[in-house]
């Protein structure tokens, strides 16, 4: 039928999720913060991310192997 | 000193994320900013072209030249919103500017286009009677009223200060309300006076009233009116909680 708007969007999402991840663990991301300096956003939001372009990758794979 | 709402976004985004997630949240803004330029661009090209140009400007003409058409109007309406971009810098924040936009516009057009999707009887006649009534309606009612803190000029009562409302919205509302209410009778009264020019069968389809019921076999849970119902509800107890 076309393409599976899953397959782009986990793609883009599982990339961005882990370049913010290493961001979060290779540079010093609570310094600049004011509110909170001891929540690393980088690495949770990161992790968030990667996690819901997992998701949207795998159920795209699913999908296509049904 | 004024209050600048429209920084909210850039200083939320400067307070709250360091330099990985600044990245993100700029790119996200970028992105929509420039998808909802080129969904209206489009829209506005199209619509002059198609529905005003080849309709009533130039129709019979090449291809080639409506699509040169195309183009132009392209950067007339890029230039026109640029326009309004510094006409829009003498309101506080973007909002009170779209919302006015909206009570002149919109607001009259909603009364229309319910009494054509809802009412058999309307005409072609009185729909655009109330229409030009109803934006004329607002325009007096704008001229009329002032918001508090605000000059007469652009912002209102030029004609005469019938009205001081507390705030830009305020003056908003109370405008989009009397436009509808314009539009609404004048469509109602300019309709009943006017003949039908439709017979019942030609709007089959398009009025409510007339349509054939679907039915669909579907479980209670999925049909549009059980979700319709849990959205509402839902929006009434978020409206309570914050209100």
């Amino acid at each position: 039928m076309g393409l599976d708007i899953r397959f782009p969007i986990g793609m883009m999402f599982t990339l961005i999720g882990l370049l913010l991840f290493g961001t979060g663990l290779f540079t010093d991301a609570t310094a600049a913060l004011r509110i909170t300096p001891t929540i690393n956003v980088n690495l949770i939001w990161g992790a968030c991310l990667f996690l819901f372009g997992a998701l949207m990758w795998g159920s795209a794979i699913l999908g296509k192997n049904k | 000193m004024v209050n600048d709402y429209d920084g909210v976004i850039l200083s939320l985004v400067k307070r709250y994320c360091p330099t990985g997630l600044l990245g993100l949240a700029l790119t996200a803004l970028l992105a929509s900013f420039m998808s909802g330029m080129a969904g209206n661009v489009t829209a506005f090209n199209t619509v002059w072209t198609y529905d005003l140009y080849q309709a009533y400007i130039a129709p019979d003409k090449s291809d080639e030249h409506y699509s040169w058409m195309g183009r132009v109007i392209t950067v007339v309406g890029i230039v026109l919103s640029i326009g309004a971009a510094y006409f829009a810098s003498m309101w506080t924040n973007a909002m009170d500017i779209i919302q006015l936009v909206f009570a002149f516009v919109n607001a009259p057009l909603f009364a229309t286009f319910l009494l054509g999707m809802f009412w058999s009887r309307a005409t072609g006649t009185g729909a655009f009677i109330g229409l030009i009534s109803g934006t004329a309606a607002s325009a007096l009612f704008h001229s009329c009223t002032l918001s508090e803190g605000n000059l007469p000029g652009v912002k209102g009562g030029y004609l005469a200060k019938l009205w001081v409302l507390p705030s830009d919205m305020a003056q908003n509302f109370w405008l989009a309300s009397f436009a509808f209410i314009v539009c609404f009778l004048v469509t109602i009264g300019v309709s009943l006076a006017t003949r039908r020019t439709k017979s019942d069968e030609e709007l089959k389809g398009l009025v409510y009233s007339l349509t054939p019921r679907q039915t669909v076999d579907q479980a209670w849970y999925a049909r549009p009116e059980t979700i319709g119902i849990v959205l509402l509800g839902i929006c009434v107890i978020l409206n309570y909680i914050f209100w």
